[in-house]
């Protein structure tokens, strides 16, 4: 069970196979599908889903708080996965991958967004290290 | 199961290459956390160079690319 399914399922959402179709296809998706974006790469992966599905499942996300609904004045809605706001730190020796939040890192980048005029909309920030050698420290 | 397609030139082969766990190790954990594949492409090539800075730019891209598809594939 994928980590998006373990929090649907903890959230108290039945996992069935269409289901699953729909949240690899949101999981999968680098921009913000459309309910119709979704179906039809659904219907690519399972032949049987109906847009009615998709339209379920996504109001349903959207009640358990796991999808993020974006109203882009387009006269329908978009949607992205709610994922916990973290960062990465890649341990370049083994591939490790240490998730981190950080409130001043936060505060910073708005303020860094906010001195140049501009409101912070999103961004992305990886970090990339190897373990310090505890005896050179 | 390996792929039998033909190893482009400058590629290196999974076998032969000791940080290959390292690199899908990284691809694989961005993208449980939730990383669109680009990203997590992009954090396995920096892994991928920093185990091979003799590679050129585009041979590490070709490389990391190529483990990640057959992975993908299978």
């Amino acid at each position: 069970m994928s980590d998006l399914e373990q929090r649907c399922v903890e959230a108290g959402l039945k996992m069935t196979g269409q289901r699953r179709v729909i949240l690899k296809v949101l999981g999968q998706a680098e921009d913000h599908p459309s309910v119709e974006d979704v179906y039809e790469r659904a219907k690519k992966l399972d032949e049987s889903i109906s847009i009615a599905t998709v339209y379920r499942t996504l109001g349903l996300l959207d009640e358990l708080d796991l999808v993020i609904r974006h109203e882009f004045q387009e006269g329908y809605a978009r949607y992205e996965l709610n994922w916990d706001h973290h960062h990465h730190l890649v341990d370049l020796e083994t591939g490790e991958v240490i998730e981190f939040q950080n409130d001043e890192l936060e505060r910073l980048k708005e303020k860094i967004a906010e001195d140049l005029g501009y409101e912070l909309v999103d961004h992305r920030l990886e970090l990339y290290g190897k373990k310090l050698d505890k005896k050179k420290k | 199961m390996s792929c039998n397609l033909p190893i482009q030139e400058g590629v290196k082969a999974p076998q032969d290459c000791k940080c290959h766990g390292a690199v899908m190790r990284a691809y694989g954990n961005m993208i449980k956390s939730g990383c669109p594949h680009n990203v997590a492409l992009e954090a396995a090539k920096i892994v991928y160079g920093y185990h091979h800075p003799e590679d050129s730019l585009d041979d590490q891209s070709l490389t990391v690319e190529r483990w990640v598809s057959e992975e993908r594939l299978h």
